[in-house]
């Protein structure tokens, strides 16, 4: 008797939590539906990346804007603009990777490793291959690297290829053997962290046993990229 | 008797400690993560936000439209009764489609590359984010292969771009990306097409590894120009 009055009871209780849960589901529904956590962190990872994006293109405003008063006020002095544009074709050459430049930078020296090869050991280990030097280059562009050449053949990133070609590397469709002399111009401290940190590819090159030495130079020359450009599919978009 | 009592009292504790816990849990979250909103409020404003920022970015980009016609005007102008300024306003164009700093559009493929689906949120070790060394791979094969023009969710790749992991995003001309990538090539689309999808190729690997990888030929490929400012603090032009 007791057993079943104690049932009739819970049959009770549960009923009345069912109508409450329905009641809250649909007070909070109307017009809301499920939002998972990760649909909030994608958006909010998307606003991040777009707030930086128009930070530098308000960057960019300023540059246009100073450079249509350098325009006019040259054209008020001068009466033409030929001394500013050629400033601006200067700066134009110098990010195509066209001109030869000179600065301070550092100056990399790979090779392969001379040390005695382990038991069973893969001698493809101590050997430089195109992927070792390609790292080097992108930690090297990470850290600020202004122009970068491989044993003077300019590097360009949507130009170049660095690809392994046998016993040696082809770089704008030249062969380089080692060692390979990657120069880099830019801030001299930052790029050699850029190789000797702690987990960059240069140290971890390093721990493997191949030959690698960076110097910093006050004054380095490197060559424009001089394998000729020729646009076959490439056309500038029409208005 | 004495004994059911007990177990009573015990399951009652445990019971009053689980709802503690779960109260706690959800204060925890809706403080720290939603910032005391509930969940489709938090998304509300955070879409909102979004919008504001992605209208603000067609303002300035149409800003900086106008004023890069305004200094084309002034270079038109100039141009028309100087031989010497039209000669170097000429160049300037070249150099500046050389450099990517112009709209460009031509044959050539789409690139999408993903990580594997449900995989966002947690940090797994199949991640592109922390692979950016694979993407770079993949920019070197399409150089090999003839490519012309390449741009990462519409950033450029110029002569001075970087690609690289910095938190949870790849940052690419200094605006962290997450992933979908959509990798856009002008160039010789079957060349392209064709050493991408080498067997043992680049996009073979990323699939093996688990990564979502599809390759679109496309006749009519559009690549924006590089919108950042360019500044060479440490390299001069060489003078002969």
């Amino acid at each position: 008797m007791k057993k079943r009055e104690s049932q009739i009871t819970v049959f009770i209780l549960l009923l009345i939590l069912g109508i409450l849960l329905i009641t809250q589901y649909k007070l909070v529904q109307s017009g809301n539906k499920y939002v998972s956590f990760k649909d909030i962190e994608i958006i909010t990872r998307k606003i991040e990346s777009k707030e930086i994006e128009n930070n530098i293109l308000r960057e960019k405003i300023n540059d246009l804007v100073k450079q249509i008063d350098e325009y006019e006020v040259s054209l008020y002095e001068t009466g033409d603009i030929e001394s500013v544009l050629k400033i601006e074709l200067e700066k134009y050459k110098k990010a195509s990777g066209i001109d030869a430049l000179y600065g301070p930078g550092v100056v990399i020296i790979v090779s392969d490793g001379d040390r005695q090869l382990l038991d069973n050991e893969n001698p493809n280990n101590l050997l430089v291959h195109d992927l070792d030097i390609q790292a080097l280059v992108d930690d090297l562009l990470e850290a600020g690297a202004e122009a970068i050449a491989i044993n003077g053949q300019r590097i360009i990133p949507h130009l170049t290829e660095i690809i392994c070609n046998g016993p040696t590397i082809r770089v704008n469709e030249e062969l380089y053997s080692q060692p390979f002399i990657i120069e880099a111009i830019g801030n001299r401290k930052h790029l050699e962290a850029a190789v000797n940190a702690p987990n960059k590819y240069g140290f971890v090159l390093k721990q493997w046993g191949l030959f690698l030495e960076v110097n910093t130079s006050i004054y380095l020359e490197l060559s424009g990229y001089d394998t000729k450009i020729e646009y076959e599919y490439l056309k500038p978009k029409e208005n | 008797m004495k004994k059911k009592n007990k177990n009573y009292l015990l399951i009652g504790i445990i019971s009053m400690i689980l709802g503690i816990i779960i109260s706690v849990q959800f204060r925890v979250v809706q403080g720290n993560f939603l910032e005391g909103s509930n969940p489709f409020t938090r998304l509300q404003e955070l879409s909102n936000a979004y919008t504001t920022v992605l209208t603000e970015r067609d303002v300035l980009l149409s800003e900086i439209d106008e004023y890069q016609t305004k200094l084309s005007e002034i270079e038109s102008d100039a141009s028309r009764d100087n031989i010497l300024v039209k000669n170097i306003s000429s160049q300037l164009e070249e150099y500046k489609l050389l450099g990517g700093f112009l709209d460009v559009q031509g044959e050539g493929i789409q690139i999408i590359l993903d990580n594997p689906v449900n995989d966002i949120g947690k940090s797994s070790d199949v991640n592109i984010i922390y692979e950016y060394d694979l993407i770079n791979i993949l920019v070197n094969e399409l150089n090999a292969a003839g490519a012309e023009a390449i741009s990462i969710n519409e950033e450029r790749i110029i002569s001075i771009s970087e690609i690289r992991t910095a938190g949870n995003a790849v940052v690419i001309n200094k605006v962290p990306q997450y992933p979908p990538f959509i990798i856009k090539v002008i160039g010789s689309k079957n060349t392209l097409e064709g050493a991408v999808n080498q067997r043992f190729g680049i996009v073979s690997t990323l699939r093996e590894m688990g990564y979502f990888v599809e390759v679109k030929k496309s006749d009519q490929i559009e690549i924006l120009k590089y919108n950042g400012i360019i500044e060479f603090n440490y390299a001069k032009t060489l003078k002969n």
